[in-house]
């Protein structure tokens, strides 16, 4: 079953389409990731999915019906969204920022909630920062931030959740903390998770779905274990790799063929 | 958190912003009175409350308290809060402290509109001139946007651009000045320093029209503004139809500003200081709107009563004085921003 799919979108931002013509569904409770080179549309296709861009060509359907049908708010209440690069308001504290989560289910005049307060509460508890809810957000390290921000989306309390490259800029710790955290989300409250990643390993580590982007069109969507080749890793990345198998989880991992004449510090086989 | 309800209705606000605006309330109520009774003819706190709303107390409370005090301080009250008000969307909606309508031209385009119909077509009514003056600002602030437009809007190009323009509209206002008739530019010249003095009932009812109008328009896109601090995407994202929102608050900042500039000519810094000093008051993250009118009105009111602390040959308006107060502040943050600290 799919939500959230699209049906030959073609998206730009008014000059040449970025993405041109593409078809994806996003299978529900599942995690998704898209990949691809710099440049390939992948952040462009994750924008259209919740609405920030409208399709030139095509359509985007959400639950069915046309997206740009359905009011702004209805959709926040469906699809969450971490962007690239959110700005947290100076001195905000990490509460307050989750808080902001709960926009769409609140009416002005209308106060704070029980359900309001217990949405945050549990965002904070997932992201295991319930401890720190009352520290400010400039303060915190890198990985802690963007819990933070994970946090304020998952108050947001939507069954769909789209992530714009939720581990770059993080260190390599940090990266696993965020993945590991979206993968709970997913087994325990059976969230529909869409992610932009840069990591073709963490991609098929992490992803049930993972769909390559290649030029604006999509090159290969399935299982990562089928979809991602050698050939594909040629065709859609131009790098000469070898898929082997992850020695913990089975999923294929990407290594990279040795230029010619061989690194240096290596030994030649 | 604390919550103020009226039957199913709400907000809820942090204890520490519901606090400063109370102190600040009555702050503003305090030097409200010490503005109706002190002057040369001293009035009791009762007779001059009395007096001012219009209930006769006999002489000569009724004239220098109705007539001149009240009027005086109620204008100072109500510009006050509309430049604070205007400063706090603008600096938010730029999200960059700079941005104040008489730092980006918007108070200089609004006195160009109000000079150009009195040269123009004559108008004596302060209505007219309004209207004049929210024109003249409304059309400079599309030039500034125009000129700073590059696929959205870039702050600090806003900003260059706005300073620009207003060094353009007050060309406009100058050449306007020596074209005019010797008696309406005496006039307008007087009114473009920025003072509350010899303001009447009309002043004040032409800014409480314009506050009564606008300040609920704001408050009703306060959770908008907030959030689009966060950027577009995440705001967008949240359900904020984020292109809507800001065109109403950007508006309504613009004509509150032009508003403020009709009634009692430009006044400097009050848009500029207040936002940042309700912001540093309540810690609050992000823009809060209520303590950024009332510091607005507080600082208003109280450099204008300073002002008329002063021996009478120093005494000078009240723009000159809150730009004495204001252009420290403003070095402060160049400084500071130079320094590459947070801004």
């Amino acid at each position: 079953m799919t939500r959230l799919q699209t049906q030959g979108a073609v998206i730009g931002y008014g000059g040449p389409p970025i993405v041109r013509g593409v078809d994806v569904a996003i299978p529900d409770g599942r995690i998704t990731a898209i990949v691809g080179p710099n440049g390939c549309g992948k952040s462009t296709l994750l924008r259209a999915l919740v609405r920030l861009l409208n399709p030139s060509e095509g359509t985007v359907t959400l639950d069915g019906e046309d997206i740009h049908r359905v009011p702004t708010r209805e959709v926040a209440r469906r699809i969450g969204l971490l962007p690239q690069a959110p700005l947290a308001p100076a001195g905000i504290t990490v509460k307050e920022l989750v808080a902001r989560g709960r926009t769409p289910h609140q009416k002005v005049l209308r106060p704070w909630t029980a359900a309001d307060e217990t949405a945050v509460m549990s965002a904070l508890h997932s992201t295991a920062l319930t401890d720190i809810q009352d520290s400010v957000v400039d303060e915190l390290s890198g990985g802690q931030r963007q819990r933070a921000w994970i946090a304020m989306t998952l108050a947001q309390d939507t069954p769909l959740m789209l992530l714009d490259e939720p581990t770059t800029f993080l260190d390599i710790a940090h990266q696993y903390e965020v993945l590991d955290l979206l993968h709970r989300l997913n087994e325990r409250q059976g969230r529909t998770i869409v992610m932009v990643v840069h990591d073709l390993h963490q991609a098929a580590r992490y992803a049930h779905h993972l769909i390559a982007m290649h030029e604006g069109t999509v090159a290969a969507a399935g299982a990562p274990a089928e979809v991602l080749t050698a050939e594909l890793v040629r065709d859609v990345f131009s790098l000469e790799a070898r898929v082997l198998a992850d020695p913990v989880t089975g999923t294929p991992v990407i290594v990279p063929a040795a230029p010619p004449g061989g690194i240096h510090t290596q030994p030649s086989r | 958190m604390r919550t103020l309800r009226l039957g199913p209705l709400g907000i809820t606000t942090h204890r520490r912003t519901l606090a400063v605006g109370l102190v600040l309330l009555a702050a503003l109520a305090a030097v409200a009175i010490f503005a109706l009774t002190s002057g040369q003819s001293n009035v009791t706190v009762a007779d001059a409350l009395r007096a001012a709303v219009g209930i006769p107390v006999g002489a000569p409370a009724d004239f220098i308290v109705g007539h001149v005090r009240a009027p005086r301080a109620l204008t100072a009250i109500l510009v006050g809060a509309m430049l604070g008000l205007s400063g706090a969307v603008l600096q938010s909606l730029t999200r960059n402290p700079l941005a104040s309508p008489d730092f980006i031209g918007i108070s200089a385009g609004a006195g160009t509109g109000a000079v150009l119909t009195i040269w123009l077509i004559g108008a004596t009514s302060l209505w007219v001139t309004a209207a004049g003056a929210i024109t003249g600002a409304l059309l400079t602030a599309g030039l500034i946007l125009a000129l700073s437009w590059r696929r959205g809007v870039v702050p600090l190009r806003l900003i260059l651009a706005g300073i620009a323009m207003g060094f353009v509209a007050q060309a406009a206002t100058q050449y306007a000045l020596t074209r005019m008739d010797v008696h309406d530019a005496g006039n307008a010249l007087g009114w473009l320093v920025g003072a509350v003095t010899g303001r009447t009932w009309t002043h004040v009812t032409v800014a409480a029209a314009m506050l009564a109008v606008l300040l609920p328009l704001i408050l009703w896109h306060a959770r908008s503004l907030r959030t689009m601090e966060m950027g577009d995407d995440a705001a967008r994202a949240l359900g904020i139809p984020v292109a809507s929102a800001r065109g109403v608050l950007a508006v309504a900042a613009v004509v509150l500003a032009a508003g403020a500039v009709a009634v009692t000519g430009p006044i400097g810094f009050i848009a500029l200081v207040s936002p940042a000093l309700a912001l540093r008051l309540t810690r609050s993250a992000g823009v809060t709107l209520i303590p950024s009118a009332l510091m607005g009105a507080l600082l208003l009111l109280t450099a204008d009563q300073v002002a008329q602390l002063m021996p009478s040959t120093l005494q000078f308006p009240v723009g000159i004085f809150t730009a004495a107060v204001g252009a420290p502040y403003l070095l402060w943050l160049v400084w500071r921003a130079s320094r590459g600290g947070p801004s």
